[in-house]
C-alpha cells in the first residue's frame, strides 16, 4: 500500500465520524413511506376509493386502539419486553431539564446557553442568540451571573387553564433547585413561539463551529460524540483527572473534548470548537459549580404515564420511555408530546375532541396520532406507538391535561 | 430481524457510507433515507435473499450515481490543482486530512465511490465491481485515475520540522 492509499484510508475512517447519527431516520422513513403508500392508492385506486381506505384504516386503527383484548399478551418488540400490557397514568409532576452544574459565564463571548435532555442526558448547549429562540432563552441569565436567585423562575403557561400557571412564589423551582429565569418573559406564549419559529426559519444553519456542549451523564459515554480521536493532553478538574483530546468537525478545524468524572460521579463531557484553547477549556470545567440549575420544559402535564421515564425534553419536545426501552434520542416505541408549527386538519385523521378543542387522530403505521388544535397555525401532537396499548380514551385524557408553557418553541418540519 | 430493527442498527454505518460519498451530512440523509424508503416497500423478499445490508447498500450507492445533477452541490470543484512537482525531490508528505477531503469531493462519483468502497470498506475489486455493475477492469481503472489526481495534488517537497502548538 503506498503512503497515498494509507493516508487516504486514515482520512476516510476519521471522517467517517462527521457523519449524522440519523436518531429520527426510522420515524422519517415510516412517515415517507406511509405518504407515498397514500399517494400510489391515490394513483392505481382512483381519489373516492382512496378516500375509503384511508377512513377505514384510520377507523381499525381506533377500533384496535379502543378494544383493547383482555388476556391476549400483545406482539411486543424485542426492545419493549413482554411486560407491558397498557399504561396506567398518574397525576403529573413537573417535567423540566435539570443540570446538575451551574456554569460560569460563556466560554464563547455572545453565545447563550440552552438546556437540554438528551437520551437521559441533560445537556447544555452554548448557541449564537439569533439561534436561540426567545422562548428557550432561559439559561442565559446564568451565562453571566451564575445561580439565579428565588422567585426568578417566571413560569406561565401559555393556556389560560393550564394547572400550573406560575411557579410558586419563593422557590421557583422544579425538582427542588433554582429555577433559570427566561430573559424575555412574554405575556403571550404564542407569541413568543411565532416570534421563535420565524427567527429560527430564518436563520438556521449558520453556525460557523460546532457549539460548545457540556453534557452529564450517569456513566462515562465512551462511544459518543465524546470520544476523543487523538489524546492531546491530560488536566484535573475538581481533583479528578481530564483528559483532553481531539476529534473531527463538521465545520473544518478539529473539536477539543474534555472528559473527566467527578468524586461520586457524574461524567462530564465537554466539546468546544479549537477557537476555545485547551487552557480556557479546563479553566471553563474547574469553574463548574456543583450547584444544579433548571429550566422549565415546553409542557405542563395533568397526568403523565406511570412508570414511564422522561429522557427527552427540548424545547418543542418531550419523550416518555417505558423502563424496559433504553433511553435514546429517539420516538420509538416511546410516547412522545410535541408542539408543531403546523395547523392540523382534517387530513390529519378522525376528528375527535379535545378538552373542547379540536383534534384528529389517525395511525401512521404502528402509531397513533393525536394532533390537537393550538390555535395560530400550531399543533399539539402526542405519538403512541400502539404496543403501548394506550387505549383512545386515555389518549385523549392525557392529550387534555397537556397544557403548552411559555417555554416551548414549535418545531418545523 | 424486522425493518425497524434493521434501521435502528445499522442506521449510523449506513449514513457514514453515504457521507463518504456526498461529502454532506444532509445529503447522506437524504440519500439512506430514500434508499430505505424504497427497501421498506420491499422488506419481506428482500430479507430472505442474503440479508438487507448489501441490498440496501447498493441502493444507496446507485441513488448516489444516478442522483440529478441539481443535487450534486457539494462537489465543490477545486480552485486549481497545485504545479506537479519536480520529479526528482518530490516526496509525498504527510498532508493535512482536510486538503484531502476536499481532493476527494472534486472527484468523479464513480471513482469517489471506487474510493470509498475500496479504502473505507475493504471491498476487493470484485465485489465492487458486483457493486456498481461494471467489471473489475473497469474499478481498477477508476481506482488507478482517482489516485493519480490525488497523487498529483498531494506530492510535494517534504516540508520538516514544523511546529503548531494549539495549547
Amino acid at each position: 500500500m503506498t503512503e497515498v492509499e494509507r493516508q487516504l484510508r486514515d482520512m476516510l475512517s476519521r471522517y467517517a465520524h462527521d457523519a449524522p447519527v440519523g436518531h429520527l431516520m426510522l420515524t422519517r422513513v415510516r412517515q415517507v413511506a406511509a405518504r407515498r403508500r397514500r399517494r400510489r392508492r391515490v394513483l392505481t385506486g382512483g381519489v373516492a376509493l382512496a378516500a375509503v381506505v384511508a377512513v377505514s384504516g384510520a377507523v381499525s386503527g381506533v377500533v384496535s386502539l379502543a378494544d383493547r383484548p383482555a388476556r391476549v399478551q400483545p406482539k411486543l418488540s424485542a426492545g419493549l419486553g413482554q411486560n407491558v400490557v397498557g399504561v396506567e397514568f398518574v397525576a403529573g409532576t413537573p417535567v423540566d431539564p435539570t443540570f446538575p452544574f451551574t456554569p460560569p459565564s460563556a466560554p464563547v463571548p455572545g453565545t447563550r446557553a440552552v438546556l437540554t435532555l438528551v437520551a437521559g442526558r441533560p445537556t447544555l448547549q452554548y448557541l449564537p442568540p439569533h439561534l436561540v429562540t426567545p422562548a428557550a432563552a432561559g439559561p442565559s441569565a446564568l451565562a453571566a451571573s451564575g445561580p439565579p436567585g428565588p422567585g426568578s423562575s417566571a413560569r406561565s403557561s401559555a393556556r389560560p387553564n393550564a394547572s400550573r400557571s406560575t411557579a410558586p412564589s419563593g422557590s421557583g423551582a422544579a425538582g427542588g433547585y433554582p429555577a433559570v429565569p427566561r430573559d424575555t418573559p412574554s405575556a403571550s406564549g404564542i407569541m413568543a413561539r411565532s416570534e421563535a419559529a420565524r427567527s429560527q426559519a430564518g436563520q438556521t444553519g449558520q453556525l460557523a463551529t460546532d457549539p460548545v456542549t457540556v453534557v452529564a451523564a450517569g456513566s462515562p459515554w465512551t462511544d459518543g460524540p465524546f470520544t476523543p480521536a487523538v489524546r492531546v493532553r491530560s488536566t484535573t478538574v475538581h481533583g479528578s483527572a481530564g483528559v483532553i483530546g481531539e476529534r473531527p468537525s463538521t465545520y473544518g478545524p478539529p473539536d477539543y473534548v474534555l472528559t473527566w468524572t467527578e468524586p461520586g460521579g457524574p461524567w462530564v463531557g465537554i466539546c468546544a470548537p479549537e477557537t476555545v484553547s485547551t487552557v480556557d477549556l479546563a479553566e471553563f470545567a474547574s469553574r463548574l459549580t456543583r450547584q444544579p440549575i433548571t429550566q422549565p420544559g415546553p409542557f405542563d402535564f395533568d397526568l403523565v404515564p406511570a412508570g414511564f421515564i422522561v429522557d427527552n425534553i427540548t424545547a418543542s419536545t418531550v419523550t416518555f420511555r417505558p423502563p424496559a426501552v433504553a433511553a435514546s434520542p429517539d420516538f420509538v416505541d416511546k410516547l412522545v408530546v410535541s408542539l408543531d408549527a403546523e395547523r392540523p386538519g382534517a387530513q390529519d385523521g378522525r376528528p375527535v375532541k379535545v378538552a373542547g378543542r379540536a383534534g384528529w387522530l389517525h395511525t401512521v403505521e404502528d402509531v397513533a396520532m393525536l394532533r390537537v388544535d393550538e390555535g395560530d397555525g400550531f399543533s399539539l401532537t402526542v405519538q403512541v406507538p400502539r404496543r403501548l396499548r394506550i387505549d383512545e380514551p386515555d389518549l385523549l385524557r392525557f392529550a387534555a391535561g397537556v397544557h403548552v408553557t411559555t417555554a416551548a418553541s414549535p418545531a418545523r418540519g | 430481524m424486522d425493518f425497524a430493527e434493521f434501521v435502528m442498527a445499522r442506521t449510523p454505518a449506513l449514513l457514514r457510507f453515504g457521507y463518504l460519498l456526498t461529502g454532506d451530512g444532509h445529503l447522506a440523509e437524504d440519500l439512506v433515507q430514500e434508499a430505505l424508503v424504497r427497501v421498506h416497500r420491499r422488506w419481506s423478499g428482500i430479507e430472505h435473499q442474503g440479508g438487507p445490508e448489501p441490498y440496501v447498500r447498493k441502493a444507496i450507492l446507485h441513488q448516489y450515481l444516478s442522483w440529478r445533477r441539481r443535487r450534486s452541490s457539494t462537489e465543490l470543484p477545486v480552485g486549481h490543482l497545485p504545479e506537479p512537482p519536480d520529479p526528482a525531490p518530490a516526496v509525498e508528505r504527510i498532508v493535512d486530512r482536510d486538503e484531502m477531503w476536499t481532493l476527494l469531493t472534486a472527484l468523479p462519483r464513480a471513482q469517489r465511490a471506487v474510493v470509498v468502497l475500496r479504502y473505507y470498506e475493504d471491498l476487493a475489486d470484485a465485489d465492487i465491481a458486483l457493486m456498481l455493475g461494471c467489471t473489475q477492469a473497469t474499478v481498477r481503472v477508476h481506482a488507478f485515475k482517482a489516485l493519480k489526481r490525488l497523487r498529483v495534488a498531494l506530492t510535494r517537497p517534504a516540508v520538516v520540522g514544523a511546529v503548531h502548538d494549539r495549547g
